[in-house]
């Protein structure tokens, strides 16, 4: 065993390696760890695991990390902490560390590896089952291995198979439905005090196992008397363990107070270590057997029918004798006190079984009175447990006891604590029963008892029993207390892992997209894309470069990077029924080699989506869905075919990433198109508007559309995706000679505001019909679709909804605010509620119009055409014109070039 | 003519690879050809598609296939991944069937193949993935869609070991950021 140096509040001390951290402050003299949260009493250690209710630790070294229990800590070189009064300090700088996780799928999961779990474990592994092994301690064995007892090397052989993982320091944090646990590894904060790089300190394991074998042991209870927080006051199995595993020696005497045979055994191994147990005090009237013999052997004093009623502290505070007296099982004391002059006070308050696991699963601990404790329940198929877990207590020669401790009146009552880290008392206790309160639940909330990081782990049985004490009830009428996953403390770090940065959710891509970065177009996040949003030419900001850019559609010849747009490859031979039932226009009487626009609605009638299709042949078309709205268009379409209408003969195929999509627009396209696609005749009156061709575009197969989302002539160039980059590079330099221009989607949003063409999830919010949009003539009349009935709604029928108009401020240079309110003329001068009439939805600077514009959905809007309103914007005010909704090109003379 | 196209050509991860074959093995294998058909299990049409390209459309979502030039992955009752084949193929089939219901679609482009092998192979795919990937279910020849952090994936059990995992191209970036950082720890083993 190796000495290492730590820091504990400042001084510098030293430990071995490898044990607690407690275990190395108990050696090195610190019996006062620290002091209570609300009533600042001295506290020190109390137990040896995650039970520890008070000697909590802050780690400054490495990632540092509040509120850890001492006891939980494996002394390793160059730790530094400080002790803790209840409230810890998030580290406010970023944890360098890395965490991670992984999931998992086995047949057998044992979580403990005590005796019992490995025996389960071994059993599994015999059958050749795959197992793993989840057990917080750093070593096998579990409570065995806190009397240094060893486990058969044959069981051990068995957990070593390769179908075996057994994981050390994994703490099962959560057991939810369907077997799911998740457990946290601690992976390098035994190794080294500081971070590792590139290694997980932290592993979440998310595991589903078809058989879950709870072994998690159980945890002794503290008893409940006067003064019973003092420092040196532990559990016994704790102090046993301090002093005979880890050879903490400086203690002079102890007394041992017990409920059980563990008493017995707990104070033979402390007096073996060396110091004095000058007597074990039972609160049972009589005992016998092998352990009882060897105590008196040893020279230990047995008091019998007693238990401890009062403590006393030397100047640090810290226990220096304990006050003993002969006590009834109903906690009424009825002798005298006796003083021990004791520095140790061990606690056998009996066992509890650690059934927080099963309670995750609302399944109710039941109480056993053999073992004095609630048990595992009855569990659900596949679901079992263990050893101490399932209340297999070692066998005894004595009964345990059912006893809490005593309940005091008075000043007394304020220092018998029942949860130390809460400062929760029996004052408190008999407070909560005077108001009334029956259920250990409300007693919880009304006393914080088990509120605490540890959730009561030590505290929650004793406060039931108290409690029945005092109700004169048993501890399973009380109820019991509900605990909730994590079981311990667990970093944030550890359970986001490595989804952090850019791997905290994708980032989607075209395949123009290097082009793009080169160019240094900002990108804008349309869902899980980045697209261009402008291509700013040396300082232009935003502003200057979309105009310039919208300039260049409008005059000249502009290209996009149209390729998110989602597409479906929709084959079958009532794929254009399918189509009418889906969208709200005809599709049937779509010519082969021809494209149309189509807007479909959800069964409410309000506008879901919106798209070009196209019939490539008879039986086949593929349809084009918003950017944003691929897979959920896609789940609607298989939706209707697989739940609605499974005898339509189609299937949905998506195509997005298949095919990159390059937009050429503007009056130039044409000359340019021609450079590119030589072999295509590009006259009006041979590939007209709406059409489709097949051709080599720069050596590469593409369909090329005649498709305009700004008024302006333009083609759409598809070519498979391998090839988009290629092709928007032979874009560029064929279309230097006409001075091509990239457009982002500012650009795209302008252009095509200008014209009154909506945008999905831009003028609407599921909210709006067609009807609202004024496409009306999108809506046919002749047949049926998806959300036609509801156009019939009185609420989708009535009379002035909100419609789409346009909007045009009386300063052609004032910029409405996207969202703000419109109200009436003049009303924003009046004082109290101001109701408004519509809202703006998309506005913008326009070069076309040499002005801003603006488009809004306004009640009853399109009979205000004409009329003035008001935008309030912070404490000015926006004088508009409500107009129609197209700006630009209203005859549509351009669309031909 | 296809000289200009493999010339032309750009894969999402520009072939991009990592890793050694002892330990954790992670490649871009890309432009491999693909044909999606959708058809009636069991139905003349189905037997027909399978007959121009001598292959045995598996029974079951997670079966495959495996002939000389295609490897077909069972993605849904009724659709299936032909690895290997292309737009020949496509026609091949078209003119067997005339205007009988399926569908046939080339989805090349739509996904890269990012092959991911190697000791730790297994474990790598683990940190992300959330379905089944014990050997013992999850056996040599079988295929399973499902989610790679937060990226759609096919992921097809090749050799024992060696994984081949289909992502759609505009996931492939993340993909390779989320497995190139999951190999991390076994990088160094």
């Amino acid at each position: 065993m190796s000495t290492v140096k730590f820091t504990f509040d400042g001084t510098d001390y030293r430990g071995n390696k490898g044990e607690p951290l407690s275990a190395a402050l108990l050696r090195n003299g610190i019996k006062v760890f620290t002091e209570s949260s609300y009533l600042l009493r001295p506290r020190g250690v109390v137990g040896l695991g995650y039970e520890e209710p008070c000697a909590l630790v802050q780690i400054d070294s490495g990632s540092g990390e509040p509120m850890v229990p001492s006891t939980k800590i494996e002394l390793v070189d160059g730790l530094v902490v400080r002790s803790l009064a209840g409230v810890g300090d998030l580290p406010i700088s970023p944890d360098k560390a890395r965490y991670d996780k992984i999931f998992k799928h086995v047949d057998v999961l044992v979580i403990g590896a005590g005796l019992s779990g490995i025996k389960a474990a071994a059993k599994a592994a015999h059958k050749g089952k795959s197992v793993i092994i989840l057990d917080d301690q750093a070593q096998v064995g579990g409570y065995l291995n806190d009397k240094n007892e060893k486990i058969n090397s044959k069981l051990l052989k068995n957990i070593k198979k390769n179908n075996v993982v057994y994981l050390q320091r994994t703490t099962a944090i959560g057991l939810y439905d369907q077997n799911y646990v998740v457990a946290v590894e601690r992976r390098s904060d035994h190794l080294s005090s500081e971070i590792i790089p590139n290694f997980a300190r932290m592993r979440t394991w998310h595991i589903r196992a078809s058989e879950i074998v709870l072994a998690t042991g159980g945890f002794q209870r503290v008893l409940v008397f006067p003064n019973n927080d003092r420092p040196g006051i532990m559990l016994s199995h704790a102090a046993a363990t301090y002093l005979h595993k880890y050879r903490v020696g400086n203690f002079k005497s102890a007394v041992v107070v017990t409920v059980d045979d563990n008493g017995y055994q707990d104070a033979i191994r402390i007096h073996k270590s060396g110091t004095k147990v000058e007597a074990i005090v039972d609160i049972r009237a009589k005992v016998s057997g092998k352990l009882v013999k060897e105590a008196s052997k040893l020279g230990i004093e047995i008091i019998l029918n007693s238990t401890a009623v009062d403590t006393s502290a030397d100047q640090t505070g810290a226990v220096a004798s304990v006050f003993v007296a002969a006590t009834k099982l109903n906690g009424e004391v009825i002798g005298n006190k006796r003083e021990i002059k004791a520095d140790l006070v061990a606690i056998s308050g009996g066992w509890t079984p650690t059934v927080h696991l099963a309670t995750y699963l609302n399944l109710k601990p039941v109480w056993d009175s053999k073992i004095a404790a609630f048990k595992m329940p009855k569990l659900p198929q596949g679901l079992s447990s263990t050893g101490i877990a399932n209340g297999e207590f070692d066998k005894v020669e004595n009964l345990p006891a059912k006893f809490f401790g005593i309940i005091p009146d008075g000043e007394d009552a304020k220092v018998s604590f029942i949860d130390l880290q809460r400062d929760a008392n029996v004052r408190d206790l008999r407070r909560a029963v005077g108001a009334g309160l029956t259920s250990v639940e409300h007693i919880k909330r009304y006393t914080t008892i088990g509120t605490a990081h540890d959730q009561g782990k030590t505290s929650g049985t004793t406060t039931m029993g108290l409690l029945a004490q005092l109700i004169d009830k048993e501890p399973q009428e009380v109820g019991t207390l509900t605990f909730r996953p994590p079981y311990v403390g667990v970093p944030f770090s550890a359970l986001a892992g490595r989804d952090l940065g850019i791997l905290s959710d994708p980032i989607r891509t075209t395949p123009i997209h290097p082009s793009h970065l080169n160019a240094n177009a900002p990108m804008e996040d349309v869902g899980q894309w980045k697209r261009p949003w402008y291509f700013p030419i040396e300082k232009e900001n935003m502003h200057e470069a979309v105009l310039r850019e919208c300039k260049a559609a409008r005059e000249g010849v502009a290209v996009m990077d149209a390729s998110t747009l989602g597409k479906i490859d929709i084959q079958g031979p009532d794929a254009a029924i399918f189509l009418d039932r889906v969208y709200t226009n005809m599709f049937s009487t779509l010519k082969v080699g021809s494209s149309r626009y189509g807007l479909m609605c959800g069964v409410d009638g309000m506008v879901f989506d919106d798209g070009v299709t196209t019939r490539i042949s008879e039986n086949r078309f593929l349809m084009t869905t918003t950017t944003g709205g691929a897979a959920r268009v896609l789940d609607w379409l298989e939706e209707w075919l697989q739940t609605e209408w499974p005898d339509l003969k189609v299937f949905c195929t998506s195509v997005t990433e298949h095919w990159s999509t390059v937009a050429i627009v503007g009056p130039k396209s044409r000359n340019l198109l021609a450079k590119l696609a030589p072999k295509l005749d590009v006259l009006n009156e041979a590939f007209p508007f709406m059409e489709n061709r097949f051709a080599d575009v720069a050596g590469i197969p593409a369909r090329i559309a005649r498709i305009s989302f700004s008024g302006e002539l333009a083609y759409e160039i598809n070519i498979e995706a391998w090839y988009g980059l290629h092709i928007w590079e032979e874009v560029m330099n064929k279309g230097r000679e006409f001075k091509i221009t990239a457009y982002g989607t500012e650009t795209m949003h302008v252009l095509r505001a200008e014209k009154g063409f909506v945008i999905v999830g831009q003028e609407t919010d599921g909210t709006q019909t067609p009807q609202d949009l004024g496409m009306d003539w999108i809506v046919s009349k002749k047949k049926d679709f998806i959300g036609k009935r509801s156009f019939s709604r009185s609420d989708t029928a009535r009379e002035k909804r909100h419609q789409l108009v346009g909007v045009l401020p009386l300063n052609i240079q004032t910029l409405l605010p996207e969202g703000a309110y419109i109200v009436n003329e003049g009303s924003s001068n009046t004082s109290g509620k101001i109701p408004h009439i519509g809202y703006v939805t998309s506005s913008y600077h326009s070069d076309a119009l040499g002005r801003t514009f603006a488009l809004a959905m306004i009640a009853d809007g399109r009979n205000k055409i004409g009329q003035f309103a008001e935008v309030p914007m912070g404490d000015k005010v926006a004088q508009v014109e409500i107009v129609d909704s197209v700006f630009f090109d209203k005859e549509n003379t351009r669309r031909d070039g | 003519m296809m000289d200009n196209l493999v010339q032309n050509r750009k894969s999402p991860l520009n072939n991009i690879e990592l890793g050694n074959k002892n330990t954790i093995y992670l490649a871009e294998k890309p432009f491999a050809t693909t044909l999606e058909i959708r058809v009636k299990p069991n139905s003349s049409t189905a037997k027909k598609i399978e007959k121009v390209l001598k292959i045995k459309f598996p029974d079951k979502v997670g079966q495959t296939f495996k002939s000389k030039d295609f490897t077909v992955l069972t993605l849904g009752p009724d659709w299936w991944m032909v690895v290997g084949a292309n737009l020949n193929h496509e026609r091949k089939i078209r003119a067997a069937i005339g205007n009988e219901f399926a569908s046939i679609v080339d989805s090349s482009a739509q996904r890269t193949f990012v092959e991911v092998s190697g000791k730790y192979a297994q474990s790598v795919l683990e940190h992300g993935f959330e379905n089944n990937l014990d050997p013992k279910v999850f056996k040599t020849g079988m295929c399973v869609q499902g989610v790679l952090s937060r990226s759609p994936v096919i992921i097809y059990h090749g050799p024992v070991g060696v994984y081949h995992l289909y992502v759609r191209a505009s996931f492939a970036q993340h993909l390779w950021n989320f497995l190139s950082d999951a190999a991390t720890e076994y990088l160094k083993k």
